[in-house]
């Protein structure tokens, strides 16, 4: 297909949350384009064949902060999505012993006891304030965030229904989610916990993504939203999808194109076309044009306002308040393809605890030195890991006895001294691997190839500014109805008929699928109202209207 | 003593106990005043650390002294030294003035960058307006999370309508600028690295943060809450110094009738019927009343003067958890003159040496690890000055605010070396401190005729500082307004009743002196005058 062409809603960019925006919209009977850049469709939840026989979840690697109403709408199960829960967390210690979590609560109670028997006490009653915890933040997760310093009906019947639900929390648990809020992981978990692994291998849920340590106020609120998944009704479960992270964005595509959406890889876009503060098409680099009355872009908002706008179009405050985001890719990944699984010191041989996640976070001054290493422009040479071997749970990802590892790393920061080179990149890799092997002795003569892949490079392929993975760092003066900057955290862009979707949107990062939903509903919204109010005034489209 | 029943004790006898004897004493009641230091004062206390030479360790700018608080005090004001510049920051070639006029410090910030100059003013105006609303809110006690009474709905309503007259943009920005941490919100605004150490420094003073963490955006403002607009870093700096709010308060509260006991140790809070029936002395005497309001630390207060059983176990633990941090020394110095070094520089409020973020940042790495930092920033004044009654003829004080100097060590034998324990640490910090300055004051050092340290430990045991925290608990934001000193508990009245907590551990938190005391006062007397009724 060439040329130009018209349809109701262009999509920019086949990230999974355009992929929901285009699949909603298609499902409600709209001719819906989504135009990709890449060869592949699923922005960072991609499966490659990076090497022969093996086949890498290349960025995202689990799944479980997608929202049950997007499955359940889309039908992605009928699509191929098929999730596999993720049970235990082994974190070896550097002393040979270990520290696990397992999905049997008694197993789990019994190996936290044996480090400390205050804590396995704790840890049940840790979980269920967590689990009231995301269940109270969930409403959150599913509205559009009103505006508090505006007096237009709509943010203040939001504001009313917020404080409503708020209310309704009493005030315990309203306190608690404050200091969720606010105070760093390491100081929250302090007041629970007293053993130091498993302080650790919590707190490093409130680093994953961010340039914070866990003793930084405001990573507690990275390790709630991190709690915030839900599998089949089991709140923080974490899982792996059959096929790898491709699969769930697969499954997405195959939904939208059930309902008649159009995906196109290879068609990147350079502009979107504005007249008159109307969006009314894009243009791609190819220079073909298409034409459409909507246009959503789910890249961050760096690129959605700066790149794929003229400067004129956006007043001035707008440019300014896209500037003041803040990216900063921490993160990094190597993937491996093995010969071999790894042999863990701490608990030799196959078993159970290889076919969950392997954390190394031995203890919270290890992940704060990690940090303090990339505080100052350095990756850590001591970095903490989240590791998965996904082979172990589909075994189509690698030939029969051969393994693909997934490892997360904090941190890698984008601000690299000095700037990001190959040679950098494979010394990070060398600190990962090293590290690693230090658990692990048999790793190095195990690898037959790797990738690492540095905030950098996620930046080159994917397009997210800085490398950062949630598409804007998740800190409280970039969340709700600050995300992504003020007075514009409802999907709507100041132009007409441009609207924003991804990760850089409310609710944020990770897997979830909720911007592409809500963007989707507030397209929708909007042409129901300009249908009502056609003849009359022009659907307005500044911030406080309804 | 006559045993007759008191109406409320008074615990602590620094400016909020002050405030709250007298806000409850000109309400009528009978109250007495019990201090354990020889001398009423707390943190404004000015001591004598060599013979004919003294200072105010822990208060050489009073903070924001609220119009109830000078009322309490029967001042209309009374005159500061007003020191121009407020701060200078001293770095390698840097001599950066932050003057009281923000035009001033504008046109000197020229020199280093022309867009930090042009953003200045307006800087200041913005910070100007948001603790204009800050004052507002600590001028009240906290709103109520679970508010739903008519006073808790106008309370709210009166908020919303105030923080509505800062307009969408700055309500938006305020919003913004709370969780911030300093050093990205001063990115926002300015390029150059001296300016931004130097405010970054002021952000995390007392504060067991780096400029990097969360939250250290409104540690900046509430520093600022009660400056007059334009000036940055100094607020209220009274002519004779911050004993003269002591002064004026305890005149004040002893013409309203209020007896004040020094040299009264507490052994503890006595409870009948599950209310508060008396005061324990240490001497053995009991002194009976209906309430006490209370200006030591939340958890001397509620953990150590009462029994436990009266208090639920999750609260225990929640009081367990509040944290103090203190990570400041003060040194205080003896000079035989100032030194050259220093002429143009000792007539500002304060030197602070702190030549980028980055710079306090690391000085901060080190308290996470329990240990002092190699390079600390360091903050000095010479208050003999302006008032030369602090030392002999021609000679000076120095008074050096050092950090990071946590309270809790690690011992050596981790991975890093520890510092040990503050006994062998204690001198070392110490001339570290003086080093920093003498690279930046040449000659500062051989002036120096006598030397007293106060770390963390010291302040704690001289001045009753839990942990040697000024703030008397960390003010970050999970300790901040209705969650200080608990959440839930942050209106003063405390779950004993008859029992009141005020002093810096509670709203609003530390410098603002007298406040609490006011706010206690009133909270209790709105109770306290229904229980009479009854």
């Amino acid at each position: 297909m060439s040329g130009a062409g018209t349809y109701d809603a262009i999509v920019i960019g086949g990230g999974h949350n355009g992929l929901v925006a285009a699949a909603y919209l298609a499902r409600a009977g709209k001719k819906v384009i989504v135009l990709e850049r890449r060869h592949v469709l699923g922005g960072a939840a991609v499966s490659e064949q990076v090497f022969p026989g093996f086949t890498f979840s290349v960025f995202s690697y689990v799944v479980s902060l997608l929202r049950p109403e997007i499955i359940r709408d889309l039908e992605l199960p009928k699509h191929g999505l098929h999730i596999l829960p993720l049970e235990s967390t082994l974190t070896p210690l550097p002393n040979g012993d270990y520290l696990a979590t397992w999905a049997d609560p008694d197993l789990t109670r019994r190996e936290i006891a044996r480090h400390s028997p205050k804590d396995a006490e704790a840890f049940v009653e840790f979980g269920h304030l967590m689990h009231h915890m995301a269940r109270a933040v969930k409403p959150l997760l599913g509205m559009v965030p009103p505006d508090p310093t505006s007096l237009s009906p709509r943010d203040l019947a939001g504001m009313l229904r917020l404080g409503g639900h708020l209310r309704s929390l009493g005030p315990d648990r309203v306190h608690a989610l404050f200091k969720l809020l606010t105070m760093s992981s390491a100081d929250y978990l302090d007041e629970w916990f007293e053993c130091e692994p498993l302080k650790a291998t919590k707190a490093a849920s409130g680093i994953i993504g961010t340039l914070m340590g866990p003793r930084s106020p405001g990573s507690a609120y990275v390790l709630l939203h991190h709690y915030m998944g839900e599998i089949d009704g089991v709140f923080r479960a974490w899982g792996f999808a059959r096929g790898g992270n491709g699969s769930v964005s697969g499954a997405i595509a195959s939904a939208a194109r059930s309902f008649g959406a159009t995906l196109r890889t290879e068609a990147p876009v350079r502009q979107v076309l504005v007249r008159n503060g109307r969006a009314v098409g894009v243009v791609l680099e190819n220079g073909d044009e298409l034409r459409a009355p909507v246009v959503i872009s789910s890249l961050d908002a760096r690129r959605t306002y700066l790149e794929l706008l003229q400067p004129q179009e956006l007043p001035e405050e707008v440019v300014r308040q896209v500037r003041r985001i803040r990216y900063r890719g921490s993160s990094g990944k190597v993937n491996l393809a093995l010969s071999e699984l790894p042999n863990f010191i701490c608990l030799p041989g196959d078993g159970p605890h290889l076919r969950g996640a392997i954390s190394i976070s031995p203890s919270v001054d290890y992940l704060e030195r990690a940090y303090d290493d990339a505080k100052y422009g350095a990756f850590s040479r001591r970095p903490y890991m989240d590791i998965v071997i996904p082979s172990l749970l589909d075994p189509n990802m690698a030939p029969p006895g051969r393994h693909v590892m997934s490892i997360f790393v904090q941190y890698a920061p984008y601000h690299l001294e000095g700037g990001w080179t190959d040679e950098r990149r494979e010394a990070f890799g060398d600190a990962v691997i090293d590290t690693l092997s230090e658990y692990a002795p048999n790793l190095k003569s195990a690898i037959l190839h790797r990738q690492v892949l540095t905030p950098l490079d996620i930046e080159r392929t994917l397009g997210l500014s800085e490398g950062n993975i949630f598409q804007g760092e998740l800190a409280l003066q970039q969340l709700f109805f600050l995300r992504p900057f003020a007075h514009w955290s409802g999907y709507r862009t100041p132009i007409r008929g441009y609207y924003q979707c991804g990760s850089g949107t409310h609710p944020g990062g990770g897997v979830m699928g909720a911007g592409g939903r809500l963007a989707a509903m507030q397209v929708l919204a909007d042409q129901r109202l300009s249908r009502r109010t056609a003849g009359r005034v022009t659907v307005p489209a500044k911030p406080g209207e309804a | 003593m006559s045993a007759r029943a008191y109406d409320a004790i008074v615990l602590g006898g620094d400016p909020d106990g002050l405030t709250a004897a007298i806000g409850l004493a000109e309400a009528g009641a009978k109250v007495r005043l019990l201090e354990a230091a020889p001398e009423v004062g707390g943190v404004c206390q000015e001591i004598e650390f060599a013979p004919g030479f003294r200072a105010a360790p822990l208060a050489p700018d009073l903070g924001y002294v609220a119009p109830e608080v000078l009322r309490a005090a029967g001042q209309e004001s009374w005159s500061g030294i007003d020191p121009d510049p407020a701060v200078i920051a001293v770095g390698d070639g840097v001599r950066l003035p932050l003057f009281r006029s923000a035009e001033r410090t504008a046109s000197e910030l020229h020199r280093l960058s022309a867009p930090d100059a042009r953003a200045w003013v307006d800087f200041t105006r913005r910070v100007h307006r948001f603790c204009g609303f800050l004052a507002e809110l600590y001028r009240q006690p906290p709103p109520r999370v679970d508010g739903h009474t008519l006073e808790d709905w106008l309370q709210l309503a009166s908020l919303g309508r105030r923080f509505r007259s800062l307009g969408r943009e700055e309500m938006a920005e305020l919003l913004r600028t709370i969780p911030m941490s300093a050093a990205d919100w001063l990115d926002d605004w300015f390029e150059s690295e001296p300016l931004k150490g130097v405010l970054a420094a002021l952000a995390v003073t007392d504060l067991s943060q780096g400029p990097v963490s969360g939250g250290t955006a409104l540690a900046f403002l509430h520093r600022h809450v009660g400056a007059p607009p334009g000036v940055i870093g100094a607020r209220s700096m009274p002519r004779n110094g911050p004993g003269v709010l002591v002064q004026a308060l305890q005149q004040r509260a002893v013409r309203a009738g209020v007896e004040i006991e020094t040299g009264a140790a507490i052994r503890r809070l006595v409870v009948r019927d599950d209310r508060i029936a008396g005061v324990s002395l240490a001497s053995g005497e009991e002194l009976p009343c209906r309430m006490v309001i209370s200006s030591l630390d939340p958890s001397r207060s509620l953990l150590e003067l009462l029994d436990i059983r009266y208090l639920d176990p999750d609260l225990i633990h929640a009081i367990r958890n509040i944290r103090y941090r203190g990570v400041t020394m003060k040194i205080l110095l003896a000079l035989d003159g100032l030194p050259e070094s220093a002429s143009g520089l000792a007539s500002a409020g304060a030197i602070v040496i702190a030549p980028s973020v980055r710079y306090v940042e690391q000085a901060y790495d080190a308290a996470k690890y329990g240990r002092c930092s190699d390079q600390p920033f360091v903050a000095l004044h010479f208050p003999s000055v302006a008032r030369p009654e602090l030392a002999p003829a021609g000679r000076h004080v120095a008074v050096l605010h050092v950090q990071y100097t946590p309270y809790r060590l690690r011992s050596s034998g981790e991975a890093g070396a520890g510092e040990g324990d503050w006994e062998t640490t204690r001198d070392r910090v110490a001339d570290r401190s003086i080093a920093v300055v003498e690279h930046h004051l040449p000659g500062f050092t051989e002036r120096i005729r006598e030397r007293c340290i106060l770390a963390p430990p010291d302040l704690e045991a001289r001045f009753g500082l839990r942990e040697g925290a000024i703030s008397q608990g960390e003010m970050t934001l999970d300790q901040w307004l209705f969650m200080r000193p608990l959440p839930g508990w942050a209106r003063y009245a405390m779950p004993v009743a008859g029992l009141y907590l005020c002093g810096p551990g509670t709203h609003p938190g530390p410098g603002a002196p007298g406040l609490s005391g006011c706010l206690a006062a009133r909270v209790a007397l709105g109770e306290w005058a229904w229980g009479r009724r009854k």
